[in-house]
């Protein structure tokens, strides 16, 4: 078991720093929409409101010195470097996912997805392809033969007509 | 009689042969996902969500409704076997319910709770199906004022009560609102914080916020555990019956849970983890004989809380049913499913849409039995769904929750907000901020926008509309209540800490 590491009252900090100034962006952005006339009563109303908030509040919780009450699995602590490993390459299946779901078709690269979702899960290569076919089957009747959705068909539907 | 008429009404909908399925599928897969212990029961019903909402909206609404309830009841079993909550209403139950089940009970601790479940819940959805129709009669002379007024209410409690810091919870029920304001503007139609994008304009749809919030992130966060989801021994059947004296220790506990549950569930805040320990409070207080087995596998201890919990969700839906508001992110996603059916929730909901209503309640009754018949004798099926491998489960759930988020509008914006949300709910729990504001300041945002914007029409501009008016004036006084209240209480029990060590000493 790889130590994990602690979150900081300064990392706290930092987040909320970041949070706020996208608040500030957001107040920005919403005085240049009109607030109507009764003030308030326009499309600009209610975000000026709730950007004004959003900054006070984050403001708040920057300045003080935040701590944590707990410190478990969850709360309060990050991942060990294996953690982070798997954190990033699904991320990055994630990001694969989008690009070639139009080309490859959702089934196609669901299927891919699954393979190597499972082997982050350490599952080996075998049992990986098996159980990603077999989801796939089932994902797949579910969504375009139960439920009557057309999802992107991709390559897949030159070389499978009838998918 | 109009309750009657309604009632059988919304049986002749239950009853067709779909929505009998559709209460049967979302029950059976509620409280599959509810076992999961890494998805609580607002991440079985966001990753189910995109799914009901290809049905039509008393069908969808009845499966979500489903695994809603069935995801509570869910809950309860990993509380028993592994002391694992399922979910937040199921914490106190990890208590006495799971030293219970180390005596060797754990089998009858199962079938008390099931049976405890059930009672709340009927008694829940009886109060529900006498509730709904009075409050929408009341309902019917609220105005702007008082709508805008119930969403800051609904935001204050849930801000105020849950999580550690108020002031976190505020910012997070903030950003949760500006989420809302992205994208088309309800009101007028005109777009707003889009920057000539596209995808800006299409806005922070509730479903994929909501998913990857809760559903993506629970998935990322057991994907970096290296033990994945825990394996529990299995229950035989024959150990499930309880005997007489946890019976006779068990039914006035389950009664006093419904009644305390169903009352709290009827306020705003959340009334699932206030109505657990509320009842816990209560048995702990009448226990005379067994005082001393509460925390080491009290009957009542668990009996109770766990109907409380199960009362409290049925109850919950009240608010949501004859005004429109919800005061639990659980209750916002099912008014966010019939936002998104294009129907319009608030006190008409009754009277233009009997069947969605009532049919809902009595495919409730349904469900209901349906849970108690089904699951004690699967129990073993559900726990032994703990062995089915992890990267089964979480592949199969991940897909599930894309393609599902993709079919509502086609757009890979959806999939882009989904797994950004996903990746900062991992990220904003790690930092200690709580999601569940957040994922109500979405659902209430538009709701308290459209309200406010109404009422400074209405009075060209005169806050004053808001204390002139006796309902909203009383809900002006309840925001306030919502808003002090806590640091009261927690300066009054300070105080009496304080003076019980000045007087020992």
């Amino acid at each position: 078991m790889q130590a994990t590491t602690r979150v900081t009252s300064r990392q706290v900090r930092i987040a909320s720093g970041i949070i706020t100034a996208i608040g500030a962006f957001y107040t920005w952005q919403a005085l240049k929409l009109p607030a109507g006339d009764p003030l308030g009563s326009g499309k600009g109303g209610v975000p000026i409101i709730v950007g004004i908030l959003w900054v006070i509040f984050g403001a708040l919780v920057t300045v003080r010195t935040p701590k944590m009450s707990v410190y478990d699995e969850e709360v309060g602590t990050w991942p060990d470097a294996e953690g982070k490993k798997r954190l990033v390459l699904t991320l990055a299946l994630c990001v694969g996912f989008v690009a070639l779901m139009n080309t490859l078709g959702m089934t196609l690269t669901s299927f891919i997805f699954m393979i190597f979702m499972a082997r982050i899960c350490e599952a080996s290569w075998r049992k990986a392809i098996i159980a990603s076919l077999i989801t796939s089957i089932c994902v797949w009747l579910l969504f375009v033969h139960f439920l009557q959705l057309s999802l992107p068909a991709g390559i897949i539907s030159s070389m499978l007509p009838w998918v | 009689m109009d309750i009657l008429n309604g009632m059988l009404g919304g049986f002749a909908v239950a009853l067709q042969p779909v929505n009998i399925m559709a209460a049967l599928v979302g029950a059976l897969v509620g409280t599959a996902t509810g076992i999961l212990p890494g998805l609580g029961v607002l991440g079985a019903m966001a990753i189910l969500l995109p799914i009901t909402l290809h049905f039509s909206a008393v069908t969808g609404l009845i499966m979500l409704a489903g695994i809603y309830y069935g995801a509570m009841y869910g809950g309860s079993t990993t509380a028993i076997l592994l002391k694992i909550p399922g979910e937040s209403g199921s914490i106190v139950t990890t208590i006495d319910g799971y030293e219970f089940a180390r005596k060797g009970r754990s089998g009858s601790a199962l079938m008390i709770c099931a049976v405890g479940s059930f009672i709340a819940g009927t008694v829940s959805i009886l109060g529900l199906s006498l509730f709904t129709p009075l409050l929408t009669d009341v309902a019917l002379k609220f105005s702007s004022p008082e709508f805008c007024l119930l969403a800051v209410l609904g935001g204050i409690s849930l801000v105020r009560i849950t999580g550690r810091d108020p002031i976190k919870n505020m910012l997070m029920l903030v950003i949760g609102i500006a989420l809302s304001t992205i994208g088309v503007d309800a009101v007028g139609g005109d777009t707003r914080f889009a920057f000539g994008s596209e995808s800006l304009t299409l806005g922070f749809d509730l479903v994929p916020v909501a998913l990857g919030l809760y559903g993506v992130s629970e998935l990322l966060q057991v994907l970096i555990t290296k033990g994945g989801f825990p394996r529990a021994e299995s229950v035989r059947l024959r150990d499930m019956v309880p005997t007489r004296a946890e019976w006779a220790r068990a039914w006035p506990a389950i009664v006093r849970g419904s009644g305390i549950g169903f009352l709290i569930g009827l306020l705003p805040g959340p009334g699932s983890l206030t109505s657990t320990f509320a009842s816990y409070g209560v048995e702990k207080a009448l226990a005379r004989e067994h005082k001393s087995e509460f925390g080491r596998g009290a009957v009542e201890g668990f009996a109770g809380p766990e109907a409380a919990n199960n009362a409290v969700s049925t109850s919950a839906l009240v608010p949501v049913l004859s005004l429109g508001i919800p005061f639990t992110p659980n209750v916002a996603l099912l008014l966010g499913a019939l936002v998104v059916q294009g129907i319009q929730p608030g006190p008409l909901l009754l009277s233009q849409h009997p069947d969605i209503v009532w049919g809902l309640l009595a495919s409730m009754y349904i469900g209901n039995i349906a849970l108690l018949i089904l699951n004690l004798p699967l129990v073993g099926i559900w726990v032994r769904l703990l062995h089915v491998p992890q990267y089964i489960l979480i592949s199969g759930i991940f897909i599930i929750s894309i393609i599902g988020t993709y079919t509502l509008r086609g757009s890979a914006w959806d999939l882009a907000v989904l797994f950004g949300c996903g990746l900062i709910g991992f990220l904003f729990r790690r930092l200690e901020f709580d999601m569940a504001p957040l994922v109500l300041g979405t659902v209430l945002g538009p709701i308290f926008e459209k309200s406010l914007r109404e009422t400074l029409f209405l009075s060209g501009g005169d806050l004053s509309i808001f204390i002139s008016r006796p309902i909203s004036a009383v809900l002006v006084a309840l925001c306030g209540v919502a808003l002090v209240a806590p640091s009261l209480f927690s300066w009054v029990k300070r105080r009496g800490r304080a003076g019980n060590v000045a007087r020992t000493a």
